[in-house]
């Protein structure tokens, strides 16, 4: 079964995994392999030189100044590639076009170089690594920090112990070889060289050491000079030792990212103006705060050096391309190699192992031999001597701080690595130091800089006898100042009034930052999520905790609850008292007036006149027009209430029509009290002023009695009068009797004359009945209260007539030629009309007065 | 005994009740009830013996006893309607006359619907355009009186209608206010709408007013005032 292992954290996975199992990285990148010219280089694989001139308008002045030089000094070139075709190197690929001639400025155009070029491309051709694919892999991890960490970290540990104890094989790329002439000191290079005397005796002494050439004149890793830009001039005022116990913002996110339970850092990081690939050394030189090798604290061993044990072996790093610097290229690519378990001692470098090999030591793998390194392999005689500037560089830096805090430690790496690192011994720790010639022949090519192997020696010494000590500073005499953050990222820092006062619960309080963009604030990192307790919400019972203040409270809102709805006596008014007695003064005026004029018999009041064509005159022409002995229809539907007033109004147009025409009369009502208010009318007929005689039930005239339904009833009557009403009111045959005769339809009836002293049933026969009616005249015999309402329909001529109170029985009156109830109703109706007139009239004076003196009142009070 | 006119009694009955009834012009007092108690007993009891009389038995209750098959087959159903009809006295079992209600109120809806329609609406908006007829004009006077009660009649009408439009939108203070046009027309439609409504005050005054002389006049009648 395939596997493939974690690039990260090395854990064995199966193949089709996609990501860790162990730390849940992504085992396979999700950008495709690259192609074509991006492809890497593999192992052995010669780059293919391009030209990269066309870049040359974008390098600096400075660079291109220097490229014009070294075209001019090409003879000086040509010793300096002589001295590389001495150390039998296969030849090295062709230097970046980039930088290309600056590596032959070495020499006689030191001077004319800016030191800090001549520091990163001073490497003389000699110098130049048969194993150029090493070369590229260590520029790579060195800029990036992060191509193998197990490589990462073993120049790291490496630089725990004495420059001597560094077994360098690999030789570092051209242009970060340090130069073997160096013709200028300055107070750079004085330290450095001290600092490079200091480290000459290993503090591990006895056996077979490397000794550290001491370097003639050093060169240091960054030289000075007054071209060099300005972050190079932070980086030489801060050494790198002063970012060991701190951070670099990288370093720093790293660590903050991984570990929120992150120590003080005991040195603010470096100025953040740096390029990211040297901002990085710092960090990466944060790395060799592990423990010293013999104090043998697994615990606080990176996982990284775990890995450098039993990782996988790191392969070749494929060269990049020739057109684009490695340092360059190593931004893009974080080659993530995978190595197989068997090759666990290929992780250690090869310069490494070939200095342990030399050294007689070798490597304290558990039960592997060292492995031997590729110029071994490839049968050619190892060159040791040329230890990466920067390898030597962060080796002597690491001293100058003593073993940091755990906590140092831990914000550096996960607390899985460390458990990982805790489960192995470091592969240093055990490592024999390098001394004598054999650190000479390690280190013979290697340009350590003076400033990192003084600071070894006493660092180291530190690092041993307490581990906890917070680092200090060196004790070159220089004080190591904090680098002062970028304004950018000061611009970045939380703003304190934004941080929380007090700390989250459950975590512990006040973690103040030490170092880093961050130093100074506390709890601005929040712990993970797993650490914090988790807590359940507060149960709350659902009961009800009145106390007896609350029930007091209680109470009383039932009281005024109760206060609202109890009701409350009116209190008489003197206003009621004045209406009744004003109801009281009204009632008995109408009564002495009215029945005083009714009792007396008066006629003052004159009969309305008669008016052509109105509703009167109407309703007698249809009664003309009704032929003599034709069925009549007449609807009482009224109420007994207003019987006195339609009894008046109907009785005078009734007895004309019945001594004038003698039609046969149905009588029917759709009033419940119409059968009764229908005999009381044909019996007063024959007693009234026109008494009517010879109608007697069954012969002259039919009484069908109540029709039921309202208008449903009344709409049935008129589509079928038999089947709606097949039965008089004494329950005799209806249809056969005499006034029925020829009778089957509605509109067989000359004439329909409705009693009505409403306007909705009046309003239901004209409008259910009236479309059936034929030719029969509709007539209307309504009270006062009604008759305004059957105006339209007169007006319209759905009702042929209309007879509307006393007013309209008058009329009919005058036309019968015979006064009635009518005219001796007449002056009591007249006289309380006006009367009624005139109070009203009165009072809305009233009103108006008392409305004007009570404003009035208003206005004086106001 | 001596001989009495056989409406006397009735006529001291009625004279006691006319009595009780304006007793009501000193305020509410048990005379006034006592009376309108009897006049809404009498009446509900003739009211019901007349139903009795004249709809149920002939209608309902005699068809089924000496009715023919077919007609007491048919009159089942009205039958069982009306008693589901008198659950409705019960409470409880007052769900069961819905059905009956439901009948009873729809036929009745579409009765007054199409009666409404095709007895008022139609014929009175008929009327109101005819109004301008002038096929029946002989004459200049009538051509103007016809001219001047037509725009009068149609002037009521629509502003009435008018009246009626309640769309308003609201203003910017938040008030709400019908246009100027229609608020001017509805004004003058409340004009017509009062002068109806007082013309009905009128004709309802009338009514009671003749009630009073037609009791005042049986009084003298019964009494030999006149």
């Amino acid at each position: 079964m395939s596997t493939i292992k974690c690039p990260v954290c090395g854990e064995v996975n199966p193949a089709n995994a996609e990501f860790c199992q162990n730390c849940m990285s992504r085992l396979e990148p999700l950008t495709g392999p690259l192609k074509g010219e991006d492809a890497p280089i593999q192992p052995g694989q010669l780059p293919t030189k391009k030209v990269t001139a066309e870049l040359e308008p974008i390098l600096p002045q400075w660079l291109r100044d220097a490229r014009e030089k070294a075209r001019q000094s090409a003879s000086e070139d040509a010793a300096d590639s002589s001295l590389s075709s001495q150390n039998a190197a296969p030849p090295a690929p062709a230097a970046p076009d980039l930088l290309a001639g600056l590596a032959s400025q070495g020499g006689e155009e030191e001077a004319d170089v800016p030191d800090w070029l001549v520091s990163l491309t001073g490497s003389v051709p000699s110098k130049k690594k048969k194993n150029e694919p090493d070369e590229s892999q260590q520029v790579k991890w060195v800029e990036l920090g992060g191509h193998e960490d197990s490589e990462d970290v073993a120049p790291s540990i490496a630089a725990t112990q004495t420059p001597s104890e560094i077994p360098v094989e690999n030789t570092p790329p051209s242009w970060m070889a340090p130069q073997e002439p160096v013709p200028e000191k300055d107070e750079l290079a004085d330290w450095l060289s001290r600092a490079g005397r200091s480290s000459a005796s290993p503090p591990g002494g006895g056996g077979e050491s490397v000794q550290s050439p001491e370097p003639a004149a050093p060169t240091p890793f960054f030289a000075s000079s007054p071209e060099d830009a300005d972050w190079l001039k932070n980086l030489e005022s801060q050494p790198f030792g002063s970012a060991s116990g701190g951070e670099s913002p990288s370093a720093s996110g790293l660590s903050e990212d991984r570990n929120p339970q992150r120590g003080p850092a005991p040195a603010s990081p470096p100025a953040g103006d740096l390029p990211d690939w040297l901002s990085k050394l710092p960090a990466q030189q944060a790395a060799p705060d592990s423990p010293p090798p013999s104090s043998g604290a697994e615990p606080r061993v990176p996982s990284q050096v775990d890995r450098f044990q039993g990782g996988p072996p790191a392969q070749s790093e494929p060269a990049a391309p020739a057109e684009i610097p490695d340092w360059l290229k190593a931004f893009g690519q974080a080659p993530v190699t995978p190595a197989t378990p068997e090759s666990s001692s290929a992780e250690v470098p090869d310069w490494l192992k070939a200095a342990s090999a030399q050294s007689g030591g070798g490597l304290p793998q558990k039960g592997s031999p060292p492995a031997p390194s590729p110029a071994q392999d490839s049968g050619q005689t190892p060159v040791v001597s040329e230890t990466p500037d920067w390898l030597a560089g962060l080796k002597p830096a690491e001293p100058q701080s003593p073993t940091p805090p755990p906590e140092t430690i831990a914000s550096a790496f996960t607390s899985q690595e460390v458990s990982q690192a805790s489960a192995s011994t470091p592969a240093f720790t055990e490592a024999p130091p390098a001394t004598g010639d054999n650190a000479d022949a390690i280190f013979g090519s290697l340009q350590v800089p003076d400033w990192l192997t003084v600071a070894g020696p006493k660092s180291t010494d530190q690092s041993s006898s307490d581990s906890n000590v917070p680092p200090q500073p060196a004790e070159t005499g220089e004080t190591i100042a904090p680098a002062e953050l970028p304004s950018w990222v000061k611009a970045m820092r939380p703003v304190e009034s934004a941080l929380p006062a007090s700390p989250a619960p459950g975590t512990e309080s006040s973690m103040e930052e030490a170092g880093g963009p961050l130093a100074g604030l506390q709890d601005v990192l929040p712990a993970g999520p797993s650490f914090l307790p988790t807590s359940k919400p507060k149960a709350y019972s659902i009961k009800l905790n009145a106390t007896n203040e609350h029930q007091t409270q209680a109470k009383l809102l039932e009281q005024i609850l109760a206060a609202e709805t109890a009701p409350i006596p009116m209190r008489a008014t003197p206003a009621m008292m004045s209406q009744r007695v004003l109801r009281w003064a009204l009632g008995v005026l109408m009564f002495l007036m009215v029945g005083g004029v009714l009792l007396a018999g008066t006629q003052i009041f004159a009969l309305p006149a008669r008016v052509p064509d109105d509703q009167t005159e109407m309703a007698i022409s249809a009664m003309e027009k009704i032929p003599a002995g034709a069925p009549v229809l007449a609807v009482f539907d009224y109420e007994p209430s207003l019987s006195g007033e339609m009894q008046t109004v109907a009785a005078p147009y009734l007895s004309r029509l019945l001594l004038l025409k003698h039609p046969r009369l149905t009588i029917l009502s759709s009033s419940p009290t119409g059968p009764a208010l229908a005999e009381q009318l044909m019996t007063s007929l024959q007693s009234g002023s026109l008494p009517v005689q010879g109608y007697q039930p069954g012969r002259q005239y039919v009484d069908l009695g109540y029709l039921p339904g309202g208008l449903a009833g009344v709409y049935e009557f008129a589509q079928d009068p038999a089947m709606a009403m097949p039965l008089a009111a004494d329950g005799s045959q209806a249809w056969q009797t005499a006034p029925l005769q020829g009778v089957t339809h509605f509109s067989d009836f000359a004439s329909i004359i409705l009693l009505t002293d409403s306007p909705e049933s009046g309003r239901v026969w004209i409008e259910q009945a009236g479309p059936l009616r034929g030719n029969a005249s509709l007539v209307i015999v309504s009270s006062s209260q009604a008759g305004p309402m059957f105006m339209p329909y007169v007006a319209s001529g759905q009702v042929n007539g209309l007879i509307n109170g006393l007013n309209d029985a008058s009329k009919v009156e005058q036309a019968n030629g015979q006064a009635g109830l009518a005219r001796r109703y007449w002056d009591a109706y007249s006289l309380g009309s006006l009367l009624a007139a005139v109070m009203i009239i009165l009072g809305g004076l009233w009103s108006l007065v008392s409305g004007l003196q009570a404003r009035r009142a208003e206005r004086e009070k106001s | 005994m001596p001989n009495l006119p056989p409406d006397l009694i009735p006529g001291l009955v009625a004279f006691l009740f006319t009595l009780c009834i304006f007793s009501y012009l000193i305020g509410d007092n048990p005379l006034f009830r006592i009376a309108v108690y009897i006049f809404v007993g009498v009446a509900a009891g003739y009211v019901a013996s007349v139903a009795f009389r004249q709809v149920i038995w002939p209608d309902l209750l005699f068809p089924m006893i000496a009715g023919p098959f077919t007609q007491k087959a048919l009159l089942t159903i009205p039958l069982i309607l009306s008693v589901l009809l008198l659950t409705k006295v019960s409470p409880r079992l007052t769900q069961m006359g819905m059905p009956t209600m439901a009948l009873l109120v729809g036929v009745s809806a579409a009765v007054a619907v199409g009666g409404a329609v095709s007895g008022t609406l139609f014929p009175q908006i008929g009327a109101t355009i005819n109004m301008f007829d002038s096929r029946s004009v002989t004459s200049a006077a009538q051509w103007i009186g016809m001219i001047v009660n037509g725009a009068w009649i149609l002037a009521g009408v629509a502003t009435t209608l008018v009246y009626f439009h309640f769309g308003a939108r609201r203003a910017s203070d938040g008030s709400v206010h019908r246009f100027g046009l229609i608020e001017l027309i509805a004004f003058i439609g409340g004009i017509f709408i009062a002068i109806t409504l007082g013309v009905l005050f009128a004709g309802v005054y009338s009514a009671a007013l003749t009630a009073f002389i037609d009791r005042f006049h049986f009084l003298g009648t019964l009494f030999g005032l006149h």
